[in-house]
């Protein structure tokens, strides 16, 4: 299509080929022939190379909400080309870069860095190849569809220190179980294994079975906590995301704290997750579609577990086995004093 | 309130130097343009440097508020219009000129004003006006040196403009998903890839614009016009009322002495222009270019018409003009009984306008018959022959415009007419002076048996043209006595003047009422500018016969000139190949004509082009077959648009090998270095490359996207493999 400076010229030269005629002036045909030469130019370095361009594209399968993702596309053309602006990325997060020149069949490497805004699970949308030509009298426009999806991981937060106290019975477990470990209490026996040390074989025990036994002096890890998403159908996408971003952060911190840390909640059924990309994965595409948490909680408590429930709605658990975090900017949540909250962006703190 | 934010609004600021300076370039080449053309000249500095310098004040006010720059820039517009009335109610058969003007003080004007891109941007095109004004206005082919620079600085303005805007385009819109999701990534402005675009894409595109316009500029089709125009005629240059009552000719300013007295001969101007012509001069007309002609139709230029034979030459005898006045353009003109004849039959309109490059006598040359005159005179005066005179020579500069109704019947026509002439047509155009029996008897003997009378004019015309020599070397006539006998029977060669003469006085003879005539050739049309260019060696006799109810009708008497039959055509053909394939023609032809050696050269060439033709198709036919049965047997080695990519890929791959200390030696082979590879680690990604690679290099498989899409997933796969 011709641009508007294209629309133009196309008009001046057709207003001076009739002028060209009814003067019978050659010198008027010989700018009319340049100015056509310059469209037909235009038209020709604008439509050419992003008909025959090819796109691969390299991406990361996994990014995070605010981190920048870099996405490779490699371009290559027969005809080379000028002056292209590529777009790629998926909804929500597109961007941009500006290609200069491409020289005919040398591929070339353009990065196109979004920092996406959103969690979730996106599948890439086709990227949009545009040029205005070397002259920019004529626009081409091309969409090549490419596949492939990326997973967008909640942002996470580090809990400032003094919501920390506030998440003690949480982490208060881990505390008990280091003591254990330290006063090298004895746990249990189990069946010998090679490189077990001889001074700990229980010869009575392994009388008795016939079998070597040996004795064991720690508990085995028994720091547990879930982190219970409320995912109440009724709160909006906004809101959830807000509390995702905090149970990440809080699943974070227990992680990073050597905790045996499940995320969970009730959507369509019910979902535990324990290693750190599942549970990601799972946090990135979790929508609103389960009942109060307050309807669920039981199903999750119990086998030892601390539980820590992050919640957006009014039907926050008032439980005082339970910790239970709830947005700073719900007033009709608002925690009593003392209670922990979180802001939009996943910041979990002390009210 | 409105008009107020509009009035301090300046849009987008364009910060780009290059930029501004390609689009000033632009305009200054454009005003240069324009400014060559006489009626401008008083601007050919001022308005460029006015120009210049509101380009500099308008970068140093960009981003500031320029309301009063605004009001000021108004006013001025408001004085230039105010002008251009004035010139238009002063001289409205000149608009143009004031109309130039204006745009040249618009195009001032808003130098001052241009702080965002479009703001170029419309320079630009005002800028590609002043050019379309500039080609109305040129004459010859010096526009096309503006042209060509213009070319360069227009195509620089164009692709910075674009480089602009693409960056612009790769910015997000405000309050778009994409830009809440992060900043975008443009080019880095330092990188070489960024100069090579910007700068030789500027360059190397101006070489394929030139290409496409010549090509563009042949297939143009070109069709009649001068239909909607008021014609032109100069505007500056008014011719001096100094009209004495004779023909003023610049190369022959004795003219008009004591009769016999023979005349100096003046290679600068034809003896022709006059009020006599003596058929005893002998000399060579210079090629000089005297005056260039813009018309619808291609035909001799007349200027003098000649009635009376004097055995030495020709007179014209009836001294009487008639005066013709207006204060308006157009002249009408109204001819007198031996003119008006003609108008029985049904005409063709030509238009023509005339550009002066050398003094002309004071006669107005242009087509018969004459009907509107466009002149930088209120005065003409008309003879009885329907030839005009001006009150002054024709001053170089001077232009003046003609439109006549020409009739160039066929020969089923006139032979048609072929009636009894009026008496006052026989009076005068059979009358002769007594000539040599001889004369009168060759003329009957020639026409004998002729049923018409134009076919016994044809009799005449075909017997000059095979039985005489046209000869611009004759020497001086050897014995006193009539012109035209000596050239029929003793020299037998000569120029046109006697070849008109002989016929003239042949047909008479025979009672066939005719006259000469002077005046030019159509001369030769310059393709590029659609103008025919005269040169004073164009200047030519010829004969006018008179048919009953037609009136006069032109003949060419001497060979070697295109005949009258032939003339009448479109002045400039449809396509603009057809003019340069006949203008190539016609100096291969007159090459020829001049050297024998030329000829046989000419005639080598055109056998070797043939020859060479002929192999050349062969060749091609020999290698499209060969190609044909290569691709139907699969033989092709078409490489693949992809097989660059894949070698890349390979490159790629030996480097990162390279860095784990697995070099490929220069000896290794593809296979040799795949096997070292396999050798040394578990990279089965090397083997999926390499196989790939030696596929296409000597497998002859084309490499398609599916094979670059694996080689690429295996390169990236050996990527991650060797970080690990």
């Amino acid at each position: 299509m011709p641009t508007r400076e294209g629309t133009t010229l196309l008009l001046v030269a057709a207003a001076v080929f009739l002028l060209a005629t009814n003067l019978m002036s050659g010198l008027l045909f010989v700018l009319d022939a340049l100015l056509v030469a310059l469209v037909v130019v235009g038209a020709g370095t604008a439509v050419v190379p992003v008909r025959w361009l090819r796109v691969t594209r390299d991406a990361p399968a996994r990014s995070r909400e605010g981190e920048l993702v870099e996405v490779t596309l490699t371009l290559e053309g027969p005809r080379g080309g000028r002056f292209l602006v590529v777009e790629d990325g998926w909804e929500g997060a597109r961007g941009r870069a500006v290609v200069p020149h491409i020289e005919r069949r040398r591929p070339a490497a353009v990065v196109i860095r979004v920092i996406p805004s959103r969690r979730g699970r996106y599948a890439f949308g086709p990227v949009a190849v545009a040029s205005r030509g070397a002259v920019g009298l004529f626009s081409a426009r091309r969409q090549i569809a490419l596949g492939g999806q990326i997973i967008i991981w909640p942002r996470t937060r580090p809990v400032p220190p003094p919501a920390l106290p506030l998440l003690a019975p949480a982490l208060d477990a881990a505390g008990a179980a280091q003591r254990t470990r330290q006063a090298e209490d004895l746990y249990g026996v189990r069946d010998y294994q090679p490189g077990d040390a001889a001074s700990r074989i229980h010869w009575r025990s392994s009388a008795r079975r016939g079998a070597l036994v040996v004795r064991e002096f720690e508990r085995p890890v028994t720091r547990a906590a879930t982190v219970l998403l409320d995912l109440d159908r009724r709160q909006s996408p906004e809101r959830l995301d807000a509390a995702v971003r905090a149970a990440a952060s809080v699943f974070a911190l227990a992680r990073d704290r050597g905790l045996d840390v499940a995320v969970a909640g009730w959507g369509e059924a019910r979902s535990e997750h324990r290693s750190w990309e599942d549970a990601m994965d799972w946090l990135a595409g979790v929508a609103p579609s389960g009942p109060p948490v307050a309807e669920v909680l039981g199903a999750f408590r119990g086998g030892g577990r601390a539980l820590i429930v992050v919640s957006s709605g009014a039907t926050a658990p008032r439980d005082p086995e339970v910790i239970v975090i709830t947005p700073a900017d719900d007033a009709a949540g608002t925690p009593a004093a003392g209670g922990l909250v979180y802001t939009a962006d996943g910041t979990v703190q002390a009210w | 309130m409105v008009s107020w934010r509009r009035l301090q609004a300046s849009g987008t600021p364009e910060r780009s130097v290059p930029l501004r300076l390609w689009t000033l370039a632009a305009v200054v080449v454009s005003v240069f343009a324009v400014t060559a053309h006489d009626d401008f000249l008083e601007y050919r500095l001022t308005i460029p440097i006015l120009v210049a310098a509101g380009f500099a004040f308008s970068y140093w006010r960009m981003g500031k508020r320029n309301w009063w720059v605004k009001v000021i820039l108004a006013l001025l517009c408001l004085q230039v219009g105010w002008q251009f009335l004035r010139g238009v109610m002063a001289d409205p058969f000149h608009t143009s000129i004031p109309l130039t003007i204006l745009l040249l003080w618009l195009q001032t004007l808003h130098s001052f004003d241009v702080p965002a891109r479009r703001d170029l941007l419309f320079s630009l095109l005002t800028s590609v006006i002043l050019m379309a004004v500039a080609a109305a206005f040129a004459l010859d082919m010096t526009f096309l040196l503006y042209l060509a620079a213009y070319a360069l600085v227009g195509v620089q303005a164009l692709v910075h403009n674009t480089w602009q805007a693409t960056q612009e385009a790769a910015q997000p819109a405000p309050g778009s998903p994409s830009r809440a999701a992060g900043p975008e990534q443009t080019a880095d402005p330092a990188a070489p890839a960024l100069r090579r675009g910007v700068l030789w894409t500027a360059n190397h595109l101006l070489v394929t614009v030139l290409l496409v316009a010549a090509v563009v500029f042949v297939f143009t089709p070109r069709f009649e016009g001068l239909r909607l125009t008021a014609l032109p005629f100069s505007a500056q240059r008014m011719l001096l009322d100094l009209f004495a009552g004779r023909i003023m000719n610049p190369a022959y300013p004795q003219e008009g002495g004591a009769e016999g007295e023979l005349l100096r001969w003046n290679p600068r101007g034809y003896f022709g222009f006059g009020t006599t012509l003596d058929l005893r001069l002998r000399g060579r007309l210079d090629h000089t270019l005297v005056m260039r002609v813009r018309a619808t139709h291609e035909l001799n230029w007349r200027g003098l018409v000649f009635d009376t034979y004097t055995g030495t030459g020709w007179k014209i005898s009836d001294p009487q003009l008639a005066q013709i006045d207006g204060t308006t353009m157009p002249l009408s003109i109204v001819h007198r009984r031996d003119e008006v004849l003609s108008f029985g039959a049904r005409p063709t309109r030509v238009v023509q306008s005339f550009y002066i490059d050398v003094e002309q006598p004071n006669v107005v040359f242009a087509a018969p018959i004459a009907e509107r005159l466009y002149l930088p005179s209120g005065r003409v005066y008309v003879d009885r022959y329907g030839s005009m005179r001006l009150p002054d020579t024709l001053k170089p500069g001077i232009v003046y415009s003609v439109i006549s109704r020409v009739f160039v019947p066929d020969a089923e026509t006139l032979r048609r007419h072929n009636g009894e002439p009026p008496p006052f047509i026989v009076e005068r155009y059979l009358a002769l002076p007594k000539i040599p029996s001889r004369v009168r008897a060759l003329a009957e003997e020639v026409t004998a048996g002729q049923p018409t009378v134009y076919d016994r004019v044809r009799a005449v015309n075909r017997h000059l043209w095979t039985s005489y020599r046209y000869d611009l070397n004759i020497p001086p006539q050897r014995r006193r006595g009539d012109a035209v006998d000596y050239f029929l029977f003793d020299e037998r060669r000569g120029y046109c003047e006697q070849f008109a003469s002989a016929m003239t006085v042949m047909l008479r003879a025979v009672g066939i009422p005719a006259r000469l005539v002077t005046g030019y050739l159509p001369g030769t049309l310059n393709p590029i500018t659609g103008m025919l260019e005269v040169r004073n060696s164009d200047a030519h006799a010829w004969v006018e016969v008179f048919f009953a109810g037609i009136g006069w009708v032109e003949f060419e008497p001497t060979p070697g000139f295109p005949d009258t039959e032939s003339l009448g055509g479109p002045a400039v053909r449809r396509w603009v190949w057809q003019d340069l394939a006949a203008l190539v023609q016609a100096r291969v032809a007159a090459w020829a004509e001049a050297s024998p050696r030329a000829a046989q050269v000419i005639a080598a060439a055109g056998r070797t082009a043939r020859t060479g033709l002929w192999v050349i198709l062969v060749l091609a036919a020999g290698a499209l077959a060969a190609g044909g049965v290569r691709r139907v047997a699969g033989l092709r080695t078409d490489p693949g648009p992809a097989r660059p990519a894949l070698d890349e890929a390979y490159r790629q791959m030996c480097a990162m090998l390279l860095r784990r200390g697995l070099r490929r030696r220069p000896a290794d082979t593809v296979s040799e270095f795949r096997r070292r590879v396999d050798a040394a680690a578990d990279l089965p990604e090397v083997g999926v490359i390499s196989e790939a690679v030696e596929a296409a290099a000597y497998g002859g498989r084309t490499v398609d996207a599916d094979d670059l899409q694996s080689v690429r997933q295996a390169l990236h796969g050996l990527r991650h493999r060797l970080r690990r």
